[in-house]
């Protein structure tokens, strides 16, 4: 081989050089696809929770919102696109330790062609579609991985001899990670198994490794210290006037439950309790989490483990053990793939040590060098060439500005002082509010927490001036008589209020009988949240018109609209829609319907989406037509879809509702049942079927009928949807004549501000 | 530190140069292509399509170029809106460059004058909005005080006790990892186990940080 050769080959083989190139290019695909403002999930209320470092929903993630608070101080782009780029840097940093411990790990350092391959897999753990979406938005999990990275660096250093020290480091690192996001606290079992299994040798410079003993009590200071940053809530939540302060941790009890996440800790254990259910959740999330890439990279990863155990058996046990917490804890009662990151880090791991092996199996063939390291090489190009080809289009067409031109209207034409009971968008809003600055004369209150036994915070007057707060609403025992009492005196006193929401869907914990005030206020919250929105914005059309142009602009260039961003776009217009027919102003809906129509068929009217996405469509088709009474039409969309996929429970409950509106009852009772069938203890449709039975039969088959449920749900194991049920027994009982306003209507009150 | 060490933080320290100038010139191209959108529905007078243009070039914000720009011109459009009494319009642009403006603050707040200009009539426009027609101009006046002191800069948070928590918490989690290093590093002697200094620096720097970063959380 002459010298050119050798020293190009060198240069491939360059293993730092590689590394680098591949984290920077994927910290430039991240910053390139990075949302430009607010998203739609989580990342609002982080973006305000990391400029004001404040106390974000369970646990807090302190350490998180100190980390971000760094870069709100590049004085480039506005607060929420910074944000995003934390999460880019984050996982950019993620991709390059990943390369730093596989170098660490891996023992043949004299193949030069095998250190290349194994980092051939780096640019496709990149570019997945969850790594690359948490680190393109404003979310904990980047930080989450970059954290688990290091630790199994730390890990690797110990066991390789370089001193005692580094699993220190481990422990106070682990501290912190546990501060960023809490789930890393599940995995102290396998921490402990390093630590009391690991017999890494001794180190290099010959001193024995300390006892155990002391190395755990070490540990367990180490790590106390580093949680400590847990300190953060109660700290800040003495101050006043923080925008979020999700619990008002100011007490030992309430940061407690805080941070162990008490109000959702029923949900989480469900999945225990519901074992006949594990069999269809794992399906489900093996479907969602496969691929034909998982299957080509199977056996590499079942190389890399089985090199893994060869050499560092105890690394091996722990990478299995992370997966199988991971996806035992979050499978049950979690959709995106974000919380499953730690998994795919750890697959791509193992697929990157099998890649490694691959290489050294090309050495040992005596494949050229220069063609083995070219071969590595054209693999990392094809990862970044195809699937982050594709991120980026996903990207341009996916979101862009689409959240905030969605919110910003909701705020900027309320009237002036209004408040707003909220739930769903509650962090979009509280964005708005506080990075944008919206409307500081409004408003926003969230409605659930305010529901929820630990969550109970006065309804402080000074986070909201303009609201009216009598000092005996702190005298009212009853929850429910405190809040209705609430809302009441500020309607009288000309406050402008605003249901954003259904106050009826969403208690979750019932803490006595609810009043009769509440329920009419929850009824009434019900027929108007609809109107919120469309009321709010004032110039229906013109709101219809500004987010049509804003999909046209994107979709124009891409000649199809996204799937998730059509969900939204449905989701928000929807209420609009439904004013706007019940003004009879069918032609704007018909327009509608049309862009929704083009932008997902496209302009040669066939459907473009994928197959399981098209069953949305027909969903929200079936929706909109049942909304327009058009019950013929809405029943052919939903027998398109319960034959499509006769298991989806949802399509039964919009088929009840279309037999229940054409004055079916015993076909609505029956489609109605299949949904209970596949989704039993599912609240929604037990409400549903009771007031059903109340409509068609008598009001005590439905009081009966809550109150078996009720006793089925808490024999099951779920206590508080037994109490909901309960408690739902007095929305059936509200007599009509009840629905009146004490104070003047708030419809009234509305249309007068459309009349300005 | 070794000349490798401080070749490689040499290094690294560029590469971030490099990644800040690919930022801002990505930043302007983008706010320039919302500029250029902005001027086209100007132009036909489609002023809420021209302030979501304007609002968007300026969340690729730049303290130079394409952004500032913007916000002259969103600015200049809400004053000629005003001209010609078309308030609502004026208001809902005030509404969007206030927005954007404060929505890009860092360490400062960009654009403060015009922030402060746009506070000064949104509060009228809402006074107005809430005392309705028949109220007179010193009733819309005093209602506006009112809401001023809501829209008033100084309810943003200024930024000195955020930096000294941050720098307090980083602080005292960099010393505990050179405590860590230096008590548990490796002995002196070879293969002796030897007795080690208490590290007093790093502990002394740990309880510094510790209390700044608690003092300034307490504070901000």
């Amino acid at each position: 081989m002459n010298s050119l050769s050798e020293k190009n080959a060198a240069g491939l083989n360059n293993y730092d050089n590689w590394l680098l190139v591949i984290s920077l290019a994927a910290v430039v695909f991240y910053t390139l696809c990075s949302t430009p403002s607010i998203g739609w999930r989580d990342g609002p209320e982080l973006v305000v929770t990391a400029s004001y470092l404040d106390v974000a929903h369970p646990s807090g993630f302190p350490v998180y919102n100190l980390l971000a608070k760094i870069i709100t101080w590049l004085p480039l782009g506005s607060l929420s696109f910074r944000a995003n780029l934390f999460s880019a840097l984050a996982s950019g940093a993620a991709v390059f330790f990943m390369g730093l411990l596989l170098g660490k790990i891996h023992l043949f350092r004299q193949a030069p062609v095998s250190r290349v391959w194994l980092l051939a897999g780096l640019p496709w753990f990149a570019m997945h579609q969850g790594v690359w979406a948490a680190s393109t938005e404003v979310e904990v999990y980047s930080l989450n991985v970059l954290f688990v990275v290091c630790l199994l660096y730390c890990a690797a250093s110990w066991f390789e001899g370089r001193g005692v020290h580094w699993l220190y480091f481990g422990g106070l690192l682990y501290g912190f990670a546990c501060g960023n996001h809490a789930s890393l606290s599940l995995y102290l079992p396998i921490f402990l198994m390093l630590t009391i299994w690991g017999k890494p040798p001794e180190t290099r410079d010959g001193s024995p490794q300390p006892a155990l003993w002391s190395r755990i009590v070490v540990l367990a200071v180490i790590f106390i210290v580093a949680l400590s940053a847990y300190f953060l809530l109660i700290i800040r939540s003495q101050t006043d006037m923080l925008p979020v302060d999700f619990a008002r941790t100011n007490t030992l009890e309430r940061f407690w439950a805080h941070i162990s996440d008490a109000k959702d800790s029923e949900f989480h254990t469900r999945g225990i309790l519901e074992v006949k259910r594990l069999s269809y959740f794992v399906s489900y999330h093996f479907d969602r989490l496969t691929s034909p890439g998982f299957w080509l990279g199977l056996p590499f990863v079942l190389w890399g483990l089985k090199y893994l155990w060869n050499n560092y058996q105890i690394l091996s046990v722990s990478l299995v053990s992370l997966i199988l917490i991971n996806m035992g804890f979050f499978f049950y009662w979690v959709d995106g793939v974000a919380a499953f990151l730690p998994t795919v880090m750890a697959w791509f791991l193992l697929l990157s040590l099998g890649l490694g092996q691959f290489g050294r199996l090309l050495e040992k063939l005596k494949v050229p060098r220069m063609a083995g390291c070219l071969a590595a090489v054209l693999v990392m190009a094809l990862g970044f060439g195809t699937l982050g080809w594709q991120r980026l289009a996903e990207r341009e067409s996916e979101s862009g500005f689409f959240a905030l031109e969605m919110f910003w209207p909701d705020l900027s034409k309320l009237p002036p002082e209004a408040m707003v009971l909220e739930a769903d968008s509650w962090f979009q809003h509280l964005a708005l509010q506080h990075i944008y600055k919206a409307r500081p004369d409004v408003s926003i209150v969230f409605a659930p927490s305010l529901q929820n036994s630990l969550y109970i915070t006065p309804l402080v007057p000074s986070k909201f001036p303009l609201l009216v707060y009598p000092d005996y609403l702190d005298g009212i025992g009853s929850f429910y008589d405190r809040l209705s009492a609430f809302i009441l005196v500020n309607m009288e006193a000309g406050i402008p209020v605003f249901f954003q929401y259904s106050l009826q869907n969403s208690f979750l914990m019932n803490y006595g009988e609810p009043s009769t005030d509440f329920m009419w206020l929850a009824k009434m919250s019900t027929d108007s949240a609809s109107s919120m929105k469309s009321v709010a914005n004032g110039d229906f059309a013109e709101y219809l018109d500004r987010v049509s142009l804003y999909v046209e602009d994107r979709a124009a260039a891409y000649g199809s609209m996204p799937v998730k961003s059509a969900a939204h776009f449905y989701h928000f217009t929807r209420p609009v829609l439904e004013l706007l027919f019940a003004q009879g102003e069918h032609a704007v809906n018909d327009k509608f319907m049309k862009v929704f129509d083009f932008y997902f068929t496209g302009p040669d009217g066939r459907l473009s989406a994928p197959y399981d996405v098209s069953l949305n469509l027909t969903a929200f088709k079936a929706d909109n037509l049942l909304m327009q009474n058009r019950f013929e039409e809405a029943r052919v969309q939903l027998d398109r879809l319960v034959a499509a996929d006769p298991s989806k429970d949802y399509s039964y409950l919009m088929l009840a509702v279309s037999y229940d509106r054409s004055e079916m009852p015993e076909d609505s009772l029956a489609a109605l049942q299949k949904a209970i069938d596949f989704d039993p203890y599912n609240t929604e449709y037990a409400m549903k079927k009771a007031v059903l039975l109340a409509k068609y039969h008598s009001v005590q088959d439905g009081l009966d009928y809550l109150a078996e449920a009720s006793r089925a749900y808490s024999d099951y194991g779920l206590p508080n949807q037994a109490e909901l049920l309960l408690s739902y027994r007095s929305c059936l009982l509200l007599p009509p004549e009840e629905n009146v306003l004490k104070v003047s209507t708030i419809d009234s009150d509305m249309r007068e501000y459309l009349g300005n | 530190m070794t000349s490798r060490s401080k070749k490689k933080l040499m290094f690294f320290l560029g590469c971030g140069a490099v990644y800040l100038i690919f930022l801002a010139c990505l930043l302007e191209h983008r706010a320039g292509v919302e500029l250029v959108r902005a001027r086209e529905h100007r132009a036909l007078e489609n002023f809420t399509a021209a302030d979501s243009h304007y609002f968007q070039a300026l969340n690729w914000y730049l303290p130079w170029g394409s952004p500032q720009t913007a916000a002259s011109e969103l600015a200049e459009m809400a004053a000629e809106n005003l001209e010609k009494g078309a308030g609502r319009e004026a208001y809902q642009s005030l509404l969007r460059l206030r927005g954007a403006l404060l929505a890009a603050r860092s360490f400062y707040i960009p654009n403060k004058e015009l922030v402060e200009r746009a506070n000064n009539a949104i509060c009228l426009f809402l006074a107005a909005e809430k005392l309705g027609p028949a109220a007179s101009r010193d009733e819309i006046r005093e209602q506006a005080g009112v809401y001023y002191k809501l829209y008033s800069l100084d309810r943003t948070p200024g930024q000195s006790w955020y930096f000294l928590g941050v720098l307090g918490f980083l602080i005292w989690a960099a010393s505990g990892f050179w405590f860590v290093r230096v008590f548990f590093g490796r002995p002196t002697m070879e293969g002796v186990p030897v007795r080690r200094a208490f590290p007093l620096k790093p502990a002394l720097f740990f309880i510094f940080g510790y209390v700044l970063w608690v003092v300034a959380m307490s504070m901000a």
